[in-house]
């Protein structure tokens, strides 16, 4: 059986408004210092270096995409990315804390 | 912190990991019945042939295979005409379709032109011969340096340089450039006591597999397909087969065969489309075997290399600059991996300034494919070479200099990212404390050391474990058995699980079985699929713990698992006699059903890897001839899961580091044609060329693994060059800078010398 989860419908007396709901505001993104490396840097027409607003990998790299539209196909096809020392090839979920140390890779590969 | 509950860590106790038992693929390897590529075989199978082209570089004008289709026995030739472009813009999926087989021009020695399927081999190669090629013979070019100059012929038309601002306007071989450094070169230059450039060369190389290439293709009527292989990655063997001849992947299924060797040269594909697409043409099986001048001519070797490579230091050795320009040739597509070399060309050392740019240049040569720590050993050999000649020249130690600079936790890497905790200073000071270290030598003997680096990676991996009802374990993961991973990964399961190793039975599973895995490469699987086995076993526990639950009519939490058994969590769960595993899998039937546990994850963690190398060398003066008389490899494995494969792991990298020292080469002639297709001309190190190679195994556990693995399979191979060209010259004052050491570059060397010239 599939049970579908819906919110419960808010209570309250006729002629009453309901309450707006308390809107949470989004919790802010830690900006991170994002570095680049190798044919990665012309793609980004010269840039070495930039800061960005970003809680996961992903969104640094969207990011960095929406930037410099020349890097997407490389971005797309497959970048190595260094957090704090730790190279991630694929965990794109990683969230990012303010001030962490990233590095955009070319690809590995090994023998 | 990886997945999983129990951290790693020196106190960890082990039960079966860090044993040595026998591999469970042993008794079939030794007694001749392990199935390899080669040995599948189907009823009403054709076997396939491949004409390949005589030049270097020649526009293909036309193909008639009209009197080859006409042959009796023949059921099917093709050529590029029968695999239509397919790779919408993926530019791996329209180099491979190029190189598997050539369209309008040939693009190196050896380039496959046309394929042949018919009912023996004979009447196949009888075929071969049928088939006319028009081929316009144009320029070609087969040296780096040579095709970097601005009048070289163009390879495969050649192309604008990527990573150059502004971007070039004129087409060349120089496909891109790669650039990776920090703080001001020229100034820590300045900075310096001493600073010594040189120009290094080394040749390409093969990774030497005993077992050549080879499939079996089915291709049914209604588009369903299997296909068996010797491979390094089914998984990707069928992605990338299946792209080229428009297939879904789920139409295609591979199984892997056994593998004799890979080190790379099988992470990529060179026959399978060939043979799927001849199976379609004729609708029946297809078998292609490659001979060993095939191998040589038409399968990846690793990259040849030009690297000018300059080292500042105070005279108390310390490195205050370091700059290299790395020139690699990778064949007419690039992907010579020049980026990995310009990123582990220093990776050992902590430099405050430090510069490398790397070039991926096109030859006509056939496609570089990766071969073990792919581009490391020749960048650093150039590295240790110029380092061991400064420290010679400051009168220091070998291992202190290396010591004094050596990357340590908190360096910015020569690459970028600053390092964790990291094993490259243990590794020397164990080098150092090696009675090898200071054991006496004789007249024309010498000594040398070198450092290397290796990055190491995961990647996508699944593991499926089934417990049976007899209390025995199937635990299939999807990564060809290269080094004895059945056996590691087996360990692993029985350690979680609390059950003896030979009840595990570790099996292969074709792609129709599991999720995508990654291929065997990068030193990934005893890692990345340790870290899914691990997290199987533990998911199958929980559903092992729940039946217990169950039978004892307690909740699931007040259930733990320890040795194998489920126990009460504690005296107020209830008092009940602990269940085996066999006990609980004995009534899994009447307990909700058949246990088992899965896991897949992309992992990652894998750690940097360091090593460092001992190499004591015997020169002849009369011949030039190079023998290593000993040989000591200094790793970190994390933890070993089972050490006698570690060691083989070292002992292996260290004996292919020392062939391409002094013996391996691709000799081209001035046609572009490789002129030592073969293991007679091609010569790699035998039993009776190498010492025993003495290992030690270091185990600093890796925080990214539950328990504590490094991989352990490439950096072996990283510093044997450079140990072995430091011991060189230690024996005879002659600085080598050409590899292979081959023995008439050697007596020229010894000859100059004593002509005062060197």
């Amino acid at each position: 059986m599939t049970e579908t989860i819906r919110p419960r419908p808010q209570r309250h007396r006729p002629g009453q408004r309901p309450k707006a709901p308390v809107a949470q505001a989004p919790a802010a993104k830690p900006t991170v210092h994002v570095r680049l490396g190798g044919p990665l840097q012309s793609q980004a027409g010269g840039a070495t270096e930039f800061w960005v607003e970003a809680a996961t990998i992903q969104e640094m790299l969207f990011a960095l995409g929406a930037k410099y539209p020349a890097l997407k196909p490389m971005l797309a096809k497959s970048v190595s990315v260094a957090v704090d020392g730790q190279l991630y090839r694929g965990d794109w979920q990683k969230p990012l804390k303010a001030g962490a140390e990233i590095y955009l890779l070319p690809p590995m590969q090994g023998g | 912190m990886a997945e999983g509950s129990k951290p790693a860590g020196k106190g960890r106790k082990f039960d079966v990991v860090g044993t040595r038992p026998i591999r469970p693929d042993g008794i079939d390897k030794v007694t001749g019945r392990a199935r390899f590529g080669a040995d599948f075989s189907m009823p009403g199978q054709l076997i396939g042939k491949i004409l390949r082209s005589p030049h270097a570089q020649a526009i293909i004008k036309g193909i008639d295979t009209s009197a080859a289709e006409k042959l009796p026995g023949v059921k099917a030739v093709i050529t590029s005409k029968d695999l239509p472009d397919l790779s919408d813009g993926n530019q791996d999926v329209h180099d491979t379709l190029i190189n598997v087989m050539a369209r309008g021009q040939a693009l190196y020695d050896g380039h496959a032109v046309a394929a042949v399927a018919a009912t023996s081999a004979s009447i196949a190669l009888q075929a071969l011969k049928l088939i006319k090629v028009d081929y316009e013979v144009i320029g070609h070019v087969t040296d780096v340096d040579e095709a970097m100059k601005p009048d070289a012929p163009l390879v495969n038309g050649g192309a604008i340089t990527e990573g150059v601002t502004p971007k070039p306007i004129k087409k060349s071989n120089v496909l891109k450039r790669h650039q990776f450094g920090h703080g001001d070169v020229d100034k820590g230059f300045k900075e310096a006591d001493i600073v010594i450039e040189r120009h290094f060369k080394t040749e390409a190389t093969h990774q030497g597999y005993i077992e050549p290439h080879a499939c079996v293709a089915s291709v049914n009527a209604d588009g369903f397909a299997d296909l068996w292989t010797t491979t390094q990655g089914h998984f990707n063997a069928r992605n990338m087969s299946a792209s080229i001849l428009g297939l879904e992947a789920t139409k295609l299924r591979v199984t892997a065969s056994e593998i004799g060797g890979g080190f790379g040269g099988k992470t990529v594909v060179f026959i399978e489309p060939v043979a799927l697409a001849l199976s379609r043409k004729a609708n029946r099986p297809v078998k292609l075997v490659m001979n060993r001048d095939e191998e040589f001519r038409a399968t990846g070797p690793t990259a040849s290399s030009s690297i000018t490579l300059k080292i500042g230091c105070k005279t108390d050795g310390r490195m205050t600059a370091a700059e290299a320009t790395i020139k690699f040739q990778g064949g007419p597509f690039g992907g010579s991996l020049v980026d990995m070399g310009a990123m582990a060309c220093f990776a050992c050392y902590d430099l405050p300034n430090v510069k490398t740019v790397g070039y991926d240049v096109a030859c006509n040569r056939p496609k570089a494919a990766p071969y073990r720590a792919p581009s490391a050993p020749m960048v650093t050999f150039a590295t240790e070479s110029v380092l061991q000649e400064i420290a010679d020249k400051l009168g220091l130690d070998a291992a202190d200099i290396r010591l004094k600079n050596a990357a340590k936790e908190g360096t910015k890497s020569s690459y970028g990212p600053t390092y964790g905790p990291i094993g490259i200073r243990a590794t020397i000071e164990a080098a150092k404390a090696h009675p090898h270290y200071k054991a006496p030598l004789k007249k024309n003997q010498g000594r040398g050391i070198a450092s290397g680096f290796w990055f190491n990676f995961g990647g996508n991996t699944c593991a499926n474990i089934n417990i049976n009802a007899d209390g025995t374990i199937a635990l299939a993961y999807g990564n060809p058995d290269i080094g004895g991973t059945r056996a590691s990964l087996s360990l692993m399961a029985a350690e979680e699980l609390g059950v003896p190793y030979e009840k595990v039975r570790c099996i292969i599973a074709d792609t129709g079985a599991l999720g995508y895995n990654d291929n065997t490469d990068g030193s990934r699987v005893t890692f990345a699929a340790g870290i899914a086995t691990i997290n199987a076993a533990r998911a199958a526990i929980k559903v092992l713990c729940a039946r217990a639950a169950k039978t004892w009519g307690i909740s699931e939490d007040a259930v733990t698992w320890e040795s194998g058994h489920a126990k009460p969590a504690g005296s107020n769960a209830g008092k009940f006699e602990p269940l085996s595993l066999k006990d609980i899998a004995a009534t899994a039937g009447n307990t909700g059903g058949p246990i088992a546990g899965h896991h897949e994850t992309f992992a990652d963690g894998a750690g940097v890897s360091f090593g460092t190398h001992i190499a004591d060398v015997e020169v002849d003066p009369e011949t030039g001839k190079i023998t290593v008389i000993r040989y000591t490899v200094v790793q970190d494995a994390g933890k070993a899961i089972h050490p006698a494969y570690v060691e083989g792991q070292f002992q292996g990298g260290a004996a292919q580091g020392i062939g391409w020292a002094i013996n391996e080469e691709y000799i081209y002639g001035k046609d572009g044609r490789l002129q030592n297709a073969g293991f007679l001309d091609y010569r790699v190190p035998v039993m009776s060329d190498l010492p025993m190679i003495d290992t030690v195994i270091l185990e600093i556990p890796n925080p990214g693994h539950p328990y504590g693995v490094r991989g352990v399979g490439e950096t072996p191979i990283v510093p044997p060059l450079g140990a072995v060209a430091n011991a060189v010259a230690a024996a005879t004052g002659c600085r080598m800078t050409s590899i292979p050491m081959s023995p008439p570059k050697m007596l020229a060397a010894l000859q100059a010398k004593a002509a005062g010239k060197a």
